[in-house]
């Protein structure tokens, strides 16, 4: 008998669909990659120039809209001949902003002699500084999805139908993969991890640091919110100018506080430039070790909160990262519910998991758990949703009818969480058995108390239960079905006084599936309690054990199976 | 050409049980490597699971050769099928270079025999029965 599996990527539609979506990844990290190449070649070639004496005729700051360039004029001599260069910097580079031209200014001051970098051959090709070879490294952006398209579309074409293919094959550690998933991660975690760093962790440092520094009159000589127009929306900034002196030297500050970037928010801003006008004389906070590097305000902006949001980024590379070498593996797990040892080649053994003798089981879904959950969840739904309902004032009756339906939707999930928060003043089952595992065929004493007033209960039913659970993706979401085989009712009482406490035994069928316990596909052996309480959340509670394969049953201290 | 058999054709195992058969091959090169498989994986609803319980390498492999093998059948999973999930064990014969196979689904469960599972009517239930193919 040979074993035919269905491939669900065999189609050439679906293949065509694939490679088009990786496409997308390779292309614009090509893109990206095609100016990052260019711009590292340009860095590289400027190491290669020659390292020449050379004379600062003129340099100065000079404002070009709302940015700030540094002019510079240099003459050098190469065979005999004099040159005059004005590039200041070739390659890679951070960005120029007030205090970066400052200092370039009081490094390259007109008059004095300096070092430029020369092409020798074409000497009329040179530069004051080089750029950083370390923001070559940005080059691994754009290869990660350069990778990530092209490997997809190999993938998506050379994967041969699952039925031309060994299914052991499938289930073979794949330590490329790993490689790969880790090398993901790491790129989630260093651009989450620096961008973390740079919008939330660093202004905060830095308005510690700033706290002690010495506060110097200025002058405020322009200030505005700036615009950006972006494809969707726009972003705002505190656009402000002023001078101060230090040492009997006039600086040029451009900073508001230590926040950077830009952000849709512009109400802040306004008040900020509003309580700074040109010509005002106020008071900044300069760094004493240096200068150049000074703000009008030491406090964060509302937008700072914001800069945590890169942290999901991390958390996200974080598992990626550690999770990787279980993602190598295509869905080996465990067949059954226990301790697995292997004693060759991934042969499972079952090892009895802890002592024998009574077990208190452990609820399936502790309690308050799904009251957190609804909680938050309901919390940031309504959060956003009323942020919004906030934001249409003045607008028509269709988009107030579009947002009530997530308005509703919010309500429901408040009930929800409502309705689960009383759930946790009921009384809690708590569930002992005779062994910590069971083999098919053999028995459980099962003894069940409440903590809280069992009185409240009108009905009570302890049930053995068994149910298969299958998980798959369907694009991008994944769901799992569930499907009962076995449900079997251990006792069904209104009977007051039973209902505090007692016990029942649990007969395992012998002709069932043992608890199977792998990535995507679970038989789950449970003991569910079920009180109804009028008018009240009913008590539900799940309470997984394990259940062996029939040749288990010599691990324990009891009865063999019936045969 | 492969050719890959159990001993006396049987394909339903007890826990425990030897599974033995012989494998005979026939390349036009020595394959880089041979092996035989025990295999376990899922079919149904959910996505693939599975792993190798064992494994048996031939040594030096020729371009043609007859060589036995023995595996003990594990306690576990059993062969099962259900409503969403089905567990299904091979042994598999696979060379390298070229994925070379060949495979026999077989059964192990006690008394040798797949355990089908019962269905529950439910009125949410998903699925449908699963059938072997």
């Amino acid at each position: 008998m040979k074993a035919s599996i269905s491939s669900s990527s065999s189609s050439v539609a679906s293949k065509g669909c694939a490679s088009a979506f990786f496409s997308i990844f390779a292309i614009a990290g090509l893109v990206f990659l095609g100016f990052i190449v260019k711009a590292g070649w340009d860095t590289v070639r400027a190491y290669t120039w020659t390292k020449t004496d050379c004379m600062i005729e003129a340099s100065s700051v000079r404002e070009k809209g709302d940015s700030v360039e540094f002019d510079v004029r240099y003459t050098y001599r190469i065979g005999g001949r004099n040159y005059t260069g004005t590039r200041y910097s070739a390659g890679m580079s951070p960005s120029m902003n007030a205090a970066s031209a400052q200092r370039a200014v009081q490094r390259y001051a007109a008059g004095k002699p300096a070092y430029c970098y020369v092409n020798e051959s074409a000497p009329a090709e040179s530069t004051l500084e080089r750029g950083t070879p370390l923001m070559l490294l940005f080059g691994l952006i754009p290869l990660v999805f350069v990778a990530v398209g092209v490997g997809g579309i190999i993938g998506v074409w050379r994967t041969k139908p699952a039925s031309a293919t060994p299914v052991s094959e499938r289930f073979r550690e794949g330590k490329g993969t790993m490689i790969g998933m880790r090398l993901f991660g790491f790129v989630f975690i260093a651009l989450g991890g620096g961008l973390l760093y740079a919008i939330f962790f660093r202004p905060m440092l830095k308005e510690f640091a700033a706290a002690k520094w010495p506060v110097v009159p200025c002058e405020i000589t322009s200030s505005k919110v700036g615009w950006h127009s972006g494809s969707k929306s726009s972003t705002y900034s505190v656009d402000v100018r002023y001078r101060y002196v230090i040492g009997g030297k006039e600086f040029i500050g451009t900073a508001y506080n230590f926040d950077t970037g830009t952000s849709s928010s512009r109400g802040w801003r306004e008040t900020a430039v509003a309580s700074l006008p040109a010509g005002m004389r106020t008071v900044c906070h300069v760094n004493p070790e240096d200068p150049l590097d000074a703000v009008l305000s030491v406090k964060g902006s509302p937008d700072r909160w914001f800069g945590l949001i890169p942290g999901l980024f991390l958390i996200v590379g974080l598992i990626i990262f550690f999770k990787a070498p279980s993602m190598g593996r295509t869905g080996s797990a465990s067949p059954v519910g226990l301790t697995i040892t292997s004693s060759h080649a991934g042969l499972p053994t079952l090892v009895h998991p802890g002592t024998t003798g009574e077990v208190e089981l452990k609820q399936a879904t502790p309690p308050g758990c799904a009251f957190a959950a609804l909680t938050v969840f309901a919390l940031i739904w309504n959060g956003f949703v009323w942020f919004m309902v906030a934001k249409m004032k003045g607008e028509g009756w269709g988009p107030h009818l579009f947002i009530g339906i997530f308005v509703l939707a919010g309500l429901a999930m408040a009930g929800a969480a409502f309705y689960q928060f009383l759930a946790l003043f009921n009384p809690r089952p708590i569930l002992t058995v005779s062994a910590p595992a069971v083999p098919l065929g053999g028995s459980l004493d099962v003894r069940w108390r409440f903590t809280g007033n069992a009185r409240r209960l009108a009905r009570l039913t302890v049930s053995l239960m068994a149910r298969e659970e299958a998980t798959y993706r369907r694009g991008t979401t994944t769901s799992t079905d569930k499907s009962v085989f076995l449900n079997t009712v251990l006792i069904d009482t209104a009977d007051h006084a039973q209902m505090p406490g007692g016990s029942v035994k649990a007969a395992i069928p012998r002709d069932l599936i043992h608890t199977f316990t792998a990535k995507n596909n679970k038989v789950i052996w449970m003991l569910r309690v079920h009180g109804d309480i009028p008018k009240w959340p009913d008590v539900d509670a799940e309470f997984p054990i394990t259940v062996l394969p029939r040749e288990a049953a010599t691990l324990f201290h009891e009865q063999p199976p019936d045969t | 050409m492969i050719r890959l058999g159990l001993r006396e054709d049987k394909t339903a195992f007890r826990p425990g049980e030897p599974i033995a058969g012989a494998v005979l091959w026939e390349f036009e090169k020595a394959p880089a490597s041979a092996e035989v498989r025990l295999v376990w994986f899922t079919r149904g609803k959910g996505t693939e699971d599975g792993g190798i319980a064992a494994t048996v390498t031939l040594d030096a492999p020729p371009a043609a050769d007859t060589r036995k093998f023995s595996f003990d059948a594990p306690n576990g999973p059993y062969s099962f099928s259900g409503t969403l999930i089905a567990v299904l064990w091979s042994v598999e014969f696979v060379a390298e270079p070229g994925s070379e196979f060949e495979r026999i689904e077989i059964i192990i469960a006690p008394d040798a025999r797949e355990i089908v599972l019962p269905r529950i009517e439910q009125p949410k239930a998903a699925g449908m029965r699963l059938q072997r193919s």
